[in-house]
């Protein structure tokens, strides 16, 4: 292990499971959706309220298939990463570079410039197919290095409804991830490129109206392994 | 949520006194056609509005309709729809409805999604032509107002 590096008991594991959990990448999952709570809010913060899920049907986080990327506590032991930064490599949407034995480099989608482009088409019988592209430019650029993340994503989600008592929902993704660093007398980092693609399915089945659903989600996922992973630290 | 904002709009309306009776003095939310918000429905009954209770009601066709100051049209009485204006005539009701196109086809708050969250729009020519009182601030919060 080398020197200086954060390692984490499994206690602090824990911690840092509901840490993800209750407070950073999924917050609105953890509220529970009790009609008290809603009742205790006025108009303009029940506005406030996103109602859209991954299947961009109204319904809370929680209750998605394939919402949200949980890191669990299996998925930590199971990597075998021993630092935050490390654990948040394992979701699709960060891209995490190790820059020297205590400096990481976290960039998430979304925060450069991006193009969003959007097509739906709602049938006569009420089935709707999306496409969706996304484009993000993400440069950083400190004294010590300078990083540039381009990502690619295409989207593809059919949902359609089959009798009454169905929904379902299918969808596919693809997404490339093309980091480059530029060097500096500092730090060599290897440049990145990435291929995911995943698809998911995911049937809504109406038990009891309005109050008792069944989810049954599949979620499928295939991620080229990163050409040469980085870290080489000049002197 | 949508009877959250339902219970909420109530707040801002204003009724004419003569739709409450001393036999009815309160508040009446009733649902048209299959109930969707489960037992949340039940939930609200009695809950304070200013200084009326809610009293709720659950109705499959038009017809014991006289009572409500509220009135959610459920999607699955889009059918009813037609028969809507003519039956309720200028009584003071404020329709509410997530079916698209309700605003326009003359009901008084569509429930809208825009931008991920639940907003409505507000058809205040009709709620002027029942004598229901919509007041400034709820107007401001529409996404949109006809």
């Amino acid at each position: 292990m080398a020197p200086g590096k954060t390692t984490l008991t499994k206690t602090q594991t824990l911690l840092f499971v509901q840490v993800l959990l209750f407070q950073g990448i999924i917050p609105s999952a953890a509220a529970s959706e009790t009609l008290e709570k809603y009742l205790d809010m006025d108009l303009a913060q029940l506005m406030q309220v996103a109602v859209t899920s991954v299947t961009k049907k109204a319904q809370p986080l929680a209750d998605t298939a394939a919402a949200v990327f949980v890191i669990s506590q299996e998925d930590i032991r199971r990597s075998g990463v021993t630092s935050i930064p490390e654990a948040l490599d394992l979701a699709p949407g960060l891209h995490v570079a190790r820059i020297s034995a205590g400096k990481w480099s976290i960039s998430a989608r979304g925060f450069g410039g991006n193009l969003t482009g959007s097509w739906q088409h709602r049938s006569a019988s009420d089935s709707l197919l999306t496409f969706k592209t996304y484009c993000d430019n993400n440069n950083r650029k400190e004294f010590y290095y300078e990083q540039r993340f381009n990502t690619l994503d295409l989207d593809m989600q059919y949902e359609f409804a089959l009798g009454t008592w169905n929904n379902l929902t299918t969808g596919l993704g693809y997404r490339h991830i093309d980091g480059d660093f530029v060097d500096s007398y500092q730090v060599h980092l290897s440049d990145q490129n990435q291929d995911l693609s995943s698809a998911f399915h995911e049937d809504q089945i109406r038990l009891i109206d309005r109050e008792l659903w069944l989810t049954l989600g599949n979620h499928a996922g295939r991620a080229e392994p990163v050409k040469q992973r980085p870290i080489a630290i000049r002197c | 949520m949508k009877l959250a904002f339902m219970v909420n709009f109530a707040r801002f309306i204003t009724w004419p006194e003569e739709s409450f009776t001393p036999a009815n003095p309160q508040l009446a939310l009733c649902v048209l056609g299959d109930n969707p918000f489960g037992s949340a429905l039940s939930g609200v009954e009695g809950k304070k509005v200013g200084d009326r209770t809610l009293n709720v009601q659950q109705m499959e066709a038009l017809g014991q309709e006289q009572q409500c100051h509220l009135l959610f049209v459920s999607r699955s009485a889009v059918g009813s729809l037609a028969t809507l204006e003519p039956v309720l005539g200028s009584r003071p009701m404020v329709t509410i409805s997530d079916i698209p196109g309700f605003a326009a086809a003359g009901g008084g708050i569509e429930f809208v999604l825009k931008d991920n969250r639940l907003s409505f729009i507000i058809n205040n020519s009709v709620m002027k032509d029942r004598g229901v009182q919509a007041s400034s601030s709820l107007l401001n919060l529409a996404a949109s107002i006809r």
